[in-house]
């Protein structure tokens, strides 16, 4: 069945688009990530737009990351006031991040930065799994036991100032660390169209050594806000949201999420991530591939309105 | 005097008006065009793959001498002009990235040339190029940017862009004749296009040389849900994007909702 999207002005087939929403919604119920960082590239190998697959899959991070969030609310897993802290920086990243990307696309330079973003960050974040995960299969077949950090170690970060007491955590803290994650965050949400729990989650437990059991409920609360005011400001400022394709992938993804944690209790969790690793470092080859290979076509035309 | 001069005055106002519309009035003897569009108001579904428009029209001559000498029909019509940057990606650092670009102003949205038979055998260049017939005969008002190069032929591949497109193309045998007078074109107007005024201009060529032209507008219009949600992705950017956001939380809290049952 062809569909027409009216933003990213293509005719799809709204079963593979259905697909490909289902597909990396198994993904992320599997591995239990947010999928925003394989669903925008492969919204754009399959030609839709960067800038309408960057913004359209924030519009859709918005729905999927709020039925986590309620999942968690419900279990009382959110720090409300730590979640808070985040937003403050994720709104100002957000602002930041949407400014920069309309910049961008002006001088017709968004789509490298898109691209250059995802081989930065899917690089980083494939190789750190794959090398981690890599390491605990060959722990588990050697027998020796993996030595986990200790809480209520203390750090660098102890010693900012505005120390904030969050009830939930457990912690006593500056709200400088937070804010920072919170900007870095909101930014990526801009400019990659993803939540940023990749970020957020390891830089919480380990930065701010928030206790893990709120750590994900938590950073899917801040989300949730930061996806949403990123949705807002990529609709008024560059009219990139395409809200056909993000309700597509939503309805695909929600479905698929079901089965991928159904089948995720089958697998064991290491082999799984390196899987994962492995399948986040050929979406980064094949990005960096785009920008290393001379393209068949050179030009391209982009139309600044009537005139 | 001033009397004098006055009448002197109207009498070459009268000479002028007479010259004027003797000149129409004597290719009018002797061919005229009639013509008209299978539809002046095109409404396109945005889910549609695009339309077909038939232009019909008619040679009037007044002897079965003139009507049997040989004649070329050309239909051009033009969509609404819009701006336009073309971009030339180049190697830095090892990064195929946009580097070079050029703006033209006055791009037509959508060109189509129908003709029948090829345009340099109805006309030389010079007579083509003053109606702006032909895909390479186009002026696209170009402004060039200082990083720009003349080698590197940015207004080419704007044509072979939108030509591939499907919003520019030449049809050389896309008029075709009843008969000695009734003649008829196709003309394809993709889903892509734009909406707005459109032109159809039919000239009519005898031994090279234009000797009726007619034009008559045509409004192609979309409409459709797809339609409804551009305008107001681009008119009400703001509540759009309110809305988008509403619809994601609605379909998330929906999705919680029946996973918790199970």
């Amino acid at each position: 069945m062809q569909i027409y999207l009216p933003i990213a002005e293509l005719s799809v087939n709204a079963f593979i688009i259905l697909g490909m929403g289902g597909a990396v919604g198994f993904l992320s119920g599997m591995f239990g990530v947010g999928g925003g960082f394989l669903m925008t590239p492969l919204l754009i190998f399959s030609g839709i737009p960067p800038a309408v697959a960057v913004a359209t899959e924030a519009n859709q991070v918005v729905g999927s990351s709020l039925s986590g969030a309620l999942a968690h609310w419900r279990r009382g897993a959110v720090d409300i006031k730590m979640g808070l802290v985040l937003l403050v920086g994720g709104v100002i990243g957000s602002f930041a991040g949407v400014a920069l990307f309309a910049k961008l696309r002006s001088l017709g330079q968004v789509d490298l930065l898109i691209s250059l973003s995802y081989v930065l960050f899917l690089g980083i974040i494939g190789g750190l799994m794959l090398i981690e995960s890599v390491r605990v299969i060959w722990r588990n077949r050697t027998g020796k036991k993996i030595s986990f950090r200790k809480p209520g170690q203390h750090n660098w970060i102890h010693g900012l100032p505005f120390k904030m007491r969050f009830r939930q955590s457990k912690l006593y803290i500056s709200v400088i660390p937070p804010i920072i994650i919170g900007v870095i965050v909101g930014i990526l949400a801009a400019i990659m169209g993803v939540g940023g729990g990749f970020i957020m989650v390891p830089a919480m437990i380990y930065l701010l050594r928030m206790p893990t059991n709120v750590v994900v409920g938590t950073s899917l609360f801040q989300i949730v806000f930061v996806t949403g005011l990123v949705t807002v400001l990529h609709a008024s400022q560059n009219q990139t949201v395409d809200a056909v394709l993000a309700l597509l992938l939503l309805i695909g993804g929600v479905i698929g999420a079901q089965f991928g944690a159904r089948a995720s209790q089958k697998f064991s969790g290491e082999n799984l991530r390196a899987l994962l690793a492995i399948m986040v470092l050929a979406v980064c080859i094949r990005i960096a591939l785009g920008l290393l290979i001379e393209p068949d076509e050179l030009f391209s035309i982009t139309s600044l309105g009537r005139h | 005097m001033n009397v004098h001069a006055y009448i002197l005055k109207l009498l070459g106002i009268c000479v002028m008006v007479s010259t004027l519309s003797m000149l129409p009035l004597q290719s009018l003897q002797a061919e005229e065009l009639v013509t008209d569009l299978s539809d002046h108001l095109v409404a396109i579904e945005s889910n549609f793959t695009g339309t077909e428009i038939l232009l019909f029209g008619a040679v009037e001559a007044d002897s079965a001498r003139i009507r049997a000498l040989p004649r070329d029909i050309v239909v051009v019509v033009r969509g609404p002009n819009e701006q336009l940057v073309v971009r030339r990606k180049e190697r830095r650092a090892g990064i195929w990235m946009n580097a070079k670009a050029e703006t033209f102003t006055k791009v037509p949205s959508y060109y189509a040339v129908v003709s029948t038979r090829a345009l340099n055998l109805i006309a030389d260049d010079t007579v083509l190029s003053r109606h702006e017939i032909g895909l390479n005969r186009l002026k696209l008002n170009e402004k060039r940017d200082k990083t720009s190069n003349t080698e590197a032929n940015f207004k080419t591949s704007l044509v072979r862009l939108k030509a591939k497109d499907g919003l520019y193309h030449e049809v050389p045998d896309g008029v075709t004749f009843l008969g000695d007078t009734l003649f008829r074109a196709k003309i394809s107007i993709p889903a892509n296009v734009q909406v707005g005024y459109y032109t159809t201009e039919v000239f009519l060529f005898r031994d090279g040389k234009v000797i009726h032209a007619q034009t008559s507008p045509l409004y192609i219009n979309k409409s459709g849900f797809e339609r409804f949600i551009f305008n107001l992705a681009h008119r009400q950017s703001l509540l759009y994007g309110i809305l988008a956001v509403a619809f994601a939380l609605f379909a998330g809290w929906l999705a919680s909702i029946l996973l918790r049952r199970r």
